[in-house]
């Protein structure tokens, strides 16, 4: 056709371009969208106008009156406002202009009903607070551990001995050397000796009992730990007999010398010993576990002699070399230790199944938290699907009030995709907020935590809210933006605009079909908060029957501490009898006390001893690692101040002295291990070649050493199976480290100044520590069970009040909509109690299908806690039936408030109101 | 105004606009009659996407209107 000339003037028409320029234009367009808005959209408005005006000619031409030309142009044309509509989606710019408005929209359609708003936002904040603080927790126990710069390349060495089920923390120095000498894999290693951490430090009245490490020279280069004063140790330093030079942590320079800037180069006084401070490390570097001071270890060259290979004494860290992956070194650890095992010279270590692996250094330590944290993590991740869920619910139920507005948006023009944007608008904005009141929540809850966290289950954890966290919690509230919003959104998008406008603002149709999805997403909330409660139910049922294991002594009643001797001062092992002997005489004749003893290594208190021992007459075969056990050293008090069963034969006496027969007590395990059908009593053994034989004098109890249940751990290492125990006399064999223990009828915590009194009697000089309770020892042991428990019971907890929230919500919908139907069943003659029945009918159904689903999630889910339950099974039956009947109460409760509301309703007021 | 529209009829309607005003400078109306005269009828090209693709062809520098 031709272009008509006459009537076009001034519309637009168009040529081909020459210029190929497309990204200027481009560019160019999306200024002149966004900030010439209104001369673009006129110059539309005349083209479109123009355009119609052309068609209506035409049609006149044809025949045609003005209006009905009009209307056949306006038909063909297909509506101006969509036209238009159309138009602006091609334009450039266009998404982030309808975001804006979106985002304006979604502003003023939440300021006008605050009160759903701030619901939507505080449960959000709940959600993405929760799983923040998760999050933030693992960020800073796995990724961060604090103070130690790229903590991932710093892996701990470790050997195991696969027959005595041990995986030891310890190595020992001919270990380290075979890693020390990769310089191509491990840019820096180091010992420390845990044996070696008692510091009584001498200033003024009393004496302090400080922990400190013993550390050879590169220790501060693995750790990458830089000091704020001074400097750190010298390889001239770290040799025996030169080491009495000291760094100080930060927060002991703070406690105990006041942050004095001039001390460096002042001498202080350590174990009777001037040692020489050189420097004071930087804030937040205090490994290994929270000690005020690190000396210089001094090993001899002959402690790195291979005939050491099997006796552990040290821990040892390793930085990798750059580049390095933690896959290569394990692999060159695991041909480092083919070559001993297949070395003549250390053949024990094929009798004995030993073997060396390393660790990273996150690992080494957190490595306990990981199935909990995972947990908490799962955990949290549904409480937040709960919060969506409610949010998702609450906007659907709204949409149901806001289907007219909708229809009329989509009638002007609004695409489904336009709609379906809007929705997520508002979500992300609730979200956003969201996230922000759960950045305070996030702050509060890790302080709560830490608080809560019992002592040593994350020592030198820092949780900084760093960039990875403030990622996460982005990923978040996007997530928690999509999720919510996906259901309303497509539920907007489903809406029908042309029924929605006939049938006008009452009981619009669509909401039959919404409230079918409200209702699925009830029954989720309810399902994850069932799953949710049984976790918590199973965690609970564990720790009341954990907490009545008979541990194999009784804890009630008794008081220990510990002391350190002094190396130097008591440099003898008479020196030591006399120092214990004449304690535990005091505080035996002491008011109140009815047995008093000493002991080490104390059950409960960290520590442990193991070592291999010959049985006489029974020589080892080749390829054999012999017998192997626990060791303790003990006075003849021991057994009834802890009150340790006897079961055969004698314990010892104070007659069994340095210059009588020595002997041994040994435990039930280790007679039913090595005597099966036998009687022990009167058998000899020694702990090794050359060391005087000890007879067996009398068989007790078994006890528990580090907790309750499940595999015991210590610093010595990791060791599952009933290995049984030797007992020694400390008379006949010290130690320089000892736990006093006091039994009392009632209190122990009277005798809290009895054991300290006694000490300071027999030395003035003397300092204790560690003072505690054994019951709070025993306690303390169920730290990280209990710790679990809090947490998984408090999200339980929210989960519950957020579903009942749900479905409390939907109920309530439910009565007010069918009021009309309650008025006309009333008319008919229902009584309150039906109706009564028939909104709780609704709320039980609800609840039913959440719990139905619920147990079958949870019997797929709660295998995943099985390791931190003890006595009782994943899918224990009793406590599925108690968590069902306690969410079907709460479900009951949350439905009864809206069926009381339908019974009051008036059958005139319903039926006029239609 | 139909809601399924393929990008291949989205480019053949470019192609078919730009043929259109490749002899000279046409209105919008024209356009849509030119079109369906060149291809004998088969293709009624409504305004909801004639008007789109004009301005998405302008902001490329494809066309230019007067």
């Amino acid at each position: 056709m031709e272009p008509s000339g006459e009537n076009y003037d001034g519309s637009p028409s168009v040529d081909v371009a020459v210029n190929g320029d497309t990204m200027t234009k481009r560019i160019l367009s999306l200024f002149r969208n966004l900030f010439r808005k209104q001369a673009v959209d006129r110059s539309l408005d005349d083209e479109l106008s123009s355009s119609l005006e052309i068609l209506t000619q035409e049609k006149m031409k044809q025949g045609l009156s003005q209006p009905a030309a009009r209307r056949e142009a306006l038909i063909e044309l297909g509506g101006i406002e969509q036209v238009k509509e159309e138009v602006r989606a091609v334009r450039a710019g266009h998404a982030l202009e309808d975001f804006a408005r979106d985002v304006r929209f979604a502003f003023r359609t939440l300021a006008k009903s605050p009160g759903f708003t701030t619901v939507a936002v505080l449960t959000l904040a709940l959600g993405i607070g929760a799983t923040t603080a998760i999050f933030t927790i693992e960020n800073g126990l796995f990724l961060h551990p604090a103070g130690v710069p790229d903590a991932a390349q710093v892996v701990v060495q470790r050997v195991k001995y696969g027959k005595f089920n041990l995986r030891s923390l310890v190595v020992s120095a001919p270990d380290f050397v075979l890693i020390q000498q990769r310089k191509d894999l491990f840019s820096s290693a180091a010992l420390e000796d845990p044996y070696a951490s008692d510091f009584n430090y001498s200033s003024g009245e009393f004496p302090q009992h400080l922990v400190g490490a013993m550390v050879t020279w590169q220790w501060f280069r693995v750790f990458r730990a830089t000091p704020l004063l001074g400097r750190t140790f010298t390889k001239q330093e770290d040799r025996p007999g030169a080491n009495h030079e000291v760094v100080l942590a930060y927060h002991a320079w703070k406690r105990w010398f006041g942050g004095d800037p001039g001390i460096v180069g002042r001498s202080i006084r350590l174990n009777e010993q001037y040692y020489r401070v050189i420097g004071v490390m930087q804030r937040g570097f205090d490994w290994p576990s929270r000690v005020a001071l690190w000396t210089p270890l001094g090993l001899p060259p002959a402690a790195f002699s291979i005939g050491n290979t099997f006796n552990e004494e040290y821990l040892a860290v390793t930085r990798l070399a750059p580049k390095v992956s933690f896959a290569r070194a394990s692999a060159a650890v695991a041909m480092i230790e083919t070559r001993v095992i297949n070395n003549p010279a250390t053949s024990y270590a094929r009798d004995s199944g030993w073997g060396m692996f390393i660790l990273p250094l996150p690992r080494f330590v957190y490595g306990d938290l990981q199935t909990p944290l995972l947990i908490l993590a799962g955990a949290v991740g549904f409480v937040l699907l709960i919060a969506c869920a409610n949010i998702a619910g609450l906007l659907l139920a709204r949409a149901a009030g806001r289907a007219r507005e909708l229809a009329v948006r989509a009638a002007l023009g609004a695409s489904r995709w336009r709609l379906v944007q809007q929705t997520l608008a508002e979500t992300l904005l609730m979200a956003i907020a969201g996230g922000l009141v759960g950045a305070v929540l996030t702050k509060l809850g890790i302080h709560t935590l830490a608080a809560v966290a019992p002592e040593n289950l994350m020592p030198g954890a820092a949780f900084p809210m760093d960039g990875r966290v403030l990622l996460f919690a982005l990923g978040a509230v996007i997530l928690s933006a999509i999720v919510a919003g996906t259901v309303p959104a497509w539920a907007a998008a489903q809406a029908d605009a042309y029924s929605a406008l006939k049938e006008g603002s009452r009981t619009a149709s669509g909401g039959r079909s919404r409230g079918k999805l409200r209702s699925a997403l009830v029954v989720g909330e309810l399902a994850l908060g069932l799953i949710l409660l049984t976790g918590t139910g199973l965690l609970l049922g564990s720790l009341s029957k954990l907490s009545r294991v008979n541990p194999g002594f009784q804890p009630q009643g008794v008081i220990t501490a510990a002391v350190a001797l002094s190396r130097v001062k008591y440099n003898t092992p008479q020196k030591r009898v006399n120092f214990f002997r004449s304690v535990v005489d005091r505080l035996s004749a002491t008011p109140g006390v009815t047995e008093a003893g000493a002991g080490f290594p104390m059950p409960f208190s960290g520590s442990n001893v193991t070592g291999s021992f010959e049985i006489e007459g029974r020589p080892v075969a080749p390829g054999n690692p012999g017998s192997w056990g626990g060791r303790r050293f003990v006075t003849p008090g021991f057994f009834k101040a802890l009150g340790i069963r006897l079961l055969h034969g004698r314990t010892f006496s104070n007659e069994d002295r340095m210059d009588t027969q020595r002997v041994a007590v040994i435990d039930e395990a280790l007679a039913r291990r090595y005597w099966p059908n036998l009687d022990p009593v009167g058998q000899r053994i020694r702990p090794g070649d050359g060391q005087p034989w000890a007879t067996i004098i009398g068989v007790v109890a078994d006890v528990r050493f580090s907790q309750l249940a499940g595999t015991e751990q210590s610093w010595e290492g990791v060791q599952s199976g009933d290995s049984g125990v030797v007992y020694y006399s400390i008379y006949q064999k010290t130690r320089p480290v000892v736990f006093f223990l006091a039994r009392t009828a009632g209190d122990p915590w009277m005798l809290a100044g009895a054991i300290g009194r006694a000490v300071r009697d027999v030395d003035a000089e003397q300092p204790i520590y560690d003072l505690r309770s054994m019951s709070q020892l025993v306690w303390a042991s169920m730290g990280p069970q209990r710790f679990s428990l809090t947490l998984l019971g408090v999200f339980a907890a929210i989960a519950l009040v957020l579903a009942s929230v749900g479905l409390y919500g939907v109920i309530s919908y439910g009565v007010t909509q069918r009021a009309h139907e309650f008025g006309i069943r009333m008319a008919l003659g229902a009584q309150k109690h039906d109706l009564l029945r028939l909104v709780l009918g609704q709320g039980i159904r609800l609840a039913l299908a959440g719990v139905g689903i619920g147990i079958v999630g949870a019997l797929l889910l709660t295998r995943f806690l099985s390791s931190l339950l003890y006595g009782i099974k994943a899918t224990d039956p009793l406590t599925l039936i108690a968590v069902s009947l306690i969410l079907t109460g709460v479900a009951l409760l949350a439905s009864y408030i809206p069926a009381r509301r339908a019974t009051k309703v008036d059958p005139i007021v319903a039926l006029r109101y239609e | 105004m139909s809601q399924k529209r393929t990008d291949l009829l989205r480019g053949t309607l470019d192609l078919l606009v730009l043929k259109a005003v490749s002899l000279e400078p046409l209105h919008g109306v024209a356009i849509s009659r030119r079109i369906t005269q060149i291809t004998q009828g088969a293709f009624q090209v409504s305004f909801g996407s004639l008007f789109p693709s004009l301005h998405r062809m302008e902001e490329r520098g494809w066309v230019e209107g007067e």
